[in-house]
């Protein structure tokens, strides 16, 4: 299968992943009761030789949370922090720094996380699903906490079984005035090769119209 | 144990597998659900290592060469041709591994079994199937793995988040 894609379906792309981001960025500014900014959704075509290339010696420890969709549309939400975002958001939403160790080995702690992700790609979903009137549903929502090469490798190598290049949408996004300092992070949204037909498709017909 | 030299290794990349012919050391990073495959020869300098992502080739891609090195069915048969080639027959081989981790508790639906445990089998079997035997394996858990092989001692380290390191 081919994975380029042409101007004008990147352009719908990134704005359904707009819709999608923006309502997840919303919920997140409500949650933390501060408010979050987003950077432009940008559309990612990445070899495995970049990725290894980039993230390789990446030992870093980073927290992830991951939400399969499906229906229509099969596929992830895939969240990334840093240390210094979950101390951010763990200041507003619990009133304390959490360590990375601690969002691995406390229940309470990684069904935060998970949580987060629970609400964060939920909202992702559902408005990618009004915009796009397909059908999809999210199931539970799971969590890893490790290096930062291994959550890249995982979370991109989960869908587009026949090609050695992915294809995402990424949405950087930010909170500058959480007590706890800036937290920032990123949403990428992984279908997989089948379903990446089925959305440019009833983009498509959206364009048609 | 801290004999992972910190400069020189050659590096193999996702689906990939790559040679080495002088003892210089093989590494690749971040496993997951992935397979880290070495298949060396005991007595010699020449060494393998593959990092592969799913258990099988699916049919209609068995020609597609950018692909082989992704599945260990597909990779491992390259891998011992690559052997047998040079004329080293699978009896002066042996292979090791690492990865198959399940670092997210998702159920795929269709399988009960996670890919990392799937591509563990699938690994085991393809070496089964040429006669390499499997000397040591670090596979499971739910964490990821970043391996390095030196040909010369024939250890496969493996090391985890915040530095924990463990050789087979």
């Amino acid at each position: 299968m081919n994975l380029t894609i042409d101007d004008r379906f990147e352009d719908m792309l990134k704005e359904a992943a707009n819709i999608g981001s923006g309502r997840a960025v919303n919920s997140l500014s409500l949650l933390l009761g501060e408010p979050v900014s987003m950077k432009p959704v940008q559309l990612k075509v990445v070899s495995f030789q970049e990725l290894m290339s980039e993230y390789g010696d990446k030992e870093e420890v980073m927290a992830a949370s991951l939400l399969p969709f499906y229906g229509d549309l099969e596929g992830i939400v895939y969240l990334l922090f840093s240390q210094d975002d979950i101390n951010a958001l763990a200041g507003s939403l619990i009133g304390r720094s959490v360590t990375m160790k601690e969002l691995e080995t406390d229940p309470y702690m990684h069904s935060m996380l998970m949580e987060l992700g629970n609400i964060l790609s939920g909202a992702y979903i559902s408005a990618l699903a009004d915009f796009t009137s397909l059908n999809m549903q999210t199931a539970a929502p799971s969590a890893a906490v490790d290096m930062a090469v291994s959550l890249w490798n995982e979370g991109l190598t989960y869908t587009q079984e026949t090609q050695n290049e992915v294809l995402f949408l990424e949405s950087e996004w930010k909170s500058a005035s959480l007590p706890g300092g800036t937290a920032s992070g990123r949403f990428l949204f992984l279908p997989d090769a089948a379903s990446f037909q089925v959305l440019l498709r009833s983009l498509e017909e959206k364009i048609n119209d | 144990m801290t004999s992972i030299s910190a400069g020189l290794y050659i590096r193999v990349g996702m689906s990939d597998w790559k040679a080495s012919t002088d003892k210089e050391q093989l590494r690749t990073s971040g496993l997951g659900s992935c397979i880290g495959v070495v298949i060396y020869q005991r007595s010699g300098a020449l060494a393998v290592m593959a990092h592969i992502l799913l258990p099988a080739c699916p049919e209609n891609q068995l020609e597609n060469t950018q692909l082989r090195a992704k599945f260990a069915d597909t990779s491992i048969e390259d891998i011992v041709h690559f052997f047998h080639k040079q004329n080293i027959p699978s009896r002066k081989l042996a292979a090791k591994m690492a990865g198959g981790a399940q670092m997210f508790a998702v159920s795929s639906g269709r399988e009960n079994k996670s890919i990392g445990f799937r591509n563990a089998e699938a690994v085991k079997e393809a070496l089964q199937l040429y006669s390499v035997p499997l000397l040591a394996e670090d596979t499971g858990g739910d964490k990821g793995r970043t391996i390095t092989f030196d040909p010369g001692s024939a250890n496969l380290y493996i090391r985890k988040a915040y530095g924990e390191e463990n050789a087979i």
